[in-house]
């Protein structure tokens, strides 16, 4: 049998019961459907979390009072809050003392009113940050500059802002030169940062950047800041967190069986750290579609089965004339995977179009991921061929004599 | 547990180019001899040779291969599939022998013309008569040149103008060399064979030629 006759066989037996094929590619539809857009999404926000995870580089590791450990238990951060706070002082100690170290950078945030003219912008994050800082990450300037390390010496009253920024209070203006008022102090502005988006209803372009020494004088010095260290590379990441270590055990007084008093994390840890946390929903959120893979499955297996036994007589016909046990099995297997991979088409589609407009309305990054895509293809032959083989098989064993003789 | 015999001692040779009718009333076995003889079904003991090859032992796809190539059914019921028209109901022993389309068009069509209706190639069963949806499933049994011809009960679902038609298509097959077995109960029918044999209780009772000798095999 030439495999133009088959498909030709099968599309002819499906066109043949127009609704029940509607009915059955529609199942197949609704489930890839589904599976796509939630892997488009999962894919689409892991992807985002670990670029702006990885920004930060791989070799460059924070040091906070804070560790990962303290932020999965109420009582581990009321413990960790009880610490002391780093101060500036201890940035520019490890700068001087650290060898391996070859950048240093510190970070102090507040939240403050902006305001512009009689336009107002309430606790909006302020970044005090050291000079440095543009070079340690994968930071973009759109407009401008970031201030220097000149104006940071000197408490100097400039800020770099973000794009949400702009839009809220400069639409249509120049913002370089502008002057920004954050709490009652005025800035002039020197920089625009390009824009990043949002995620999971954050602006991630809602943010003031300003030297960190202003930001400490302005707006109170005892503040938590956090230590950013950049290793000369990955692999001498081990011995520089070690060296930043000692000087500030030396400098917080911790005898040597003392244990740490504030946390170094890489950025390796802060990913496992979002996957340990995402994982187990990352899980439900694609088995739960994958259920509706699994019924639309049982639709086509029952489908199948009124179909072959609809026909049991012309399987007798066609037995009778010289088809063989292949032909029959062939005929019906390929019903079910035209409906299938139709149906996975559709809804690999639809799955793409669904994740785009479901990102575009709840704040979700998106990607068109090939995985979604071969998994979509994948499962949706692999409902066909599973859910289809059964029925297949019986239509294929059916005796001729018996089946000629079926009314 | 007792096995039950629905045919014992048959002892039948048919030379090609024969017209042989089976007879017998019904449960006399001729259907069970029938789907032997049609490779529908492989004796639970002794043998079958067609065309000198030994067919008892053969599995269901050399079966389905021997249906295919060297049987043309034709039934009482006529078989045909009903959503097909009579072109595409002829082709299909062709499609599963791999034959392309264009040379089959082509088979369907002479054996179309040879019984006449290959102006209704395009229609389907429910829009032909009886008599000429039997002519098709005849067309469908030629087409691909088979050894043999069998036909259960050709006629007993047609009227006796419209059988007499079918049984003076079938001698004009034979006349061209087409070995033929027509399996009926109605003597009239059998009347157009060379040789009848007579089936009762699973057993040959009797064959008679059409010379008029009859042959008692007891």
């Amino acid at each position: 049998m030439r495999f133009g006759d088959l498909l030709r066989l099968s599309f002819e037996a499906l066109r043949a019961h127009k609704l029940r094929t509607f009915l059955t590619v529609l199942g197949i539809v609704i489930g890839v459907t589904s599976v796509i857009a939630i892997i488009s999404i999962v894919v689409g926000m892991n992807e985002k979390i670990t670029s702006l995870i990885n920004s930060m580089g791989t070799s460059t590791f924070t040091i906070s009072k804070y560790g990962i450990e303290d932020y999965k238990s109420q009582e581990a951060y009321r413990e960790a809050r009880k610490r002391k706070n780093f101060k500036f002082r201890d940035a520019l100690a490890i700068e001087r003392d650290c060898e391996l170290c070859e950048e240093v950078g510190a970070e102090a945030v507040t939240f403050r009113q902006l305001k512009y003219g009689s336009d107002k912008m309430n606790n909006v994050a302020i970044a005090g940050i050291t000079s440095n800082f543009i070079n340690m990450t994968e930071f973009e300037v759109a407009e401008g500059r970031v201030h220097s390390e000149f104006e940071q010496d000197r408490y100097a009253q400039v800020a770099l802002i973000g794009d949400k920024i702009r839009r809220e209070l400069y639409e249509g203006l120049d913002v370089v030169g502008r002057e920004l008022k954050i709490g009652i102090h005025k800035y002039e502005i020197i920089g625009l940062a390009k824009p990043r988006g949002s995620m999971l209803g954050e602006d991630l372009d809602e943010f003031v950047l300003i030297p960190i020494t202003t930001l400490l004088k302005n707006y109170g010095s005892n503040r938590e800041i956090e230590i950013f260290i950049k290793a000369p590379s990955e692999e001498a990441l081990a011995e520089t967190i070690d060296q930043a270590r000692v000087i500030l055990r030396s400098r917080r007084h911790l005898d040597f069986q003392e244990e740490d008093d504030f946390a170094v994390t890489t950025a390796e840890e802060w990913l496992e750290f979002y996957g340990s946390v995402t994982g187990t929903i990352q899980v439900v959120a694609v088995a739960i579609p994958l259920i509706a893979l699994v019924v639309a499955g049982i639709v086509v297996m029952n489908i199948m089965m009124v179909s072959v036994t609809e026909r049991t007589r012309e399987i007798g016909i066609r037995k009778s004339l010289g088809a063989r046990k292949r032909h029959i099995m062939l005929q019906f297997l390929s019903e079910a995977l035209m409906m299938s991979v139709f149906g996975g088409a559709i809804g690999i589609g639809l799955g793409i179009l669904l994740a785009k407009a479901l990102a575009g309305a709840g704040d979700l990054p998106f990607v068109i991921s090939k995985l979604a895509i071969l998994g979509g293809i994948f499962i949706s032959t692999g409902v066909g061929v599973v859910f289809g083989l059964y029925p297949a098989m019986k239509g294929a064993r059916l005796d001729p004599v018996d089946a000629m003789r079926f009314e | 547990m007792q096995e039950l015999h629905a045919l014992k001692g048959v002892n039948l040779q048919i030379e090609k180019a024969e017209y042989v009718a089976i007879m017998g009333p019904s449960g006399s076995g001729k259907s069970t001899l029938m789907n032997l003889i049609g490779c529908l079904d492989s004796p639970t003991r002794g043998e079958y040779y067609l065309n000198g090859e030994s067919v008892s032992d053969m599995n269901d796809n050399e079966l389905a291969k021997i249906r295919n190539k060297e049987i043309g059914f034709v039934f009482q019921t006529f078989n045909l599939l009903p959503r097909a028209n009579s072109l595409h109901n002829v082709e299909l022993p062709l499609i599963y022998s791999g034959i392309d389309t264009g040379t089959r068009r082509e088979m369907a069509s002479t054996a179309l013309e040879q019984v006449e209706l290959l102006e209704w190639a395009g229609h389907k069963p429910n829009e032909l008569s009886g008599g000429q949806r039997q002519r098709v499933a005849v067309a469908r049994a030629l087409v691909n040149n088979p050894s043999l011809i069998l036909a259960d009960e050709p006629t007993g679902n047609l009227d006796t103008k419209t059988g007499l038609d079918i049984m003076k298509l079938f001698r004009r097959l034979n006349d061209r060399g087409n070995t033929l077995i027509v399996v009926t109960h109605d003597p009239e029918i059998a009347q157009f064979a060379d040789r009848i044999i007579h089936i009762r209780d699973g057993e040959i009772e009797k064959e008679e030629r059409r010379s008029g000798q009859v042959q008692d095999v007891h």
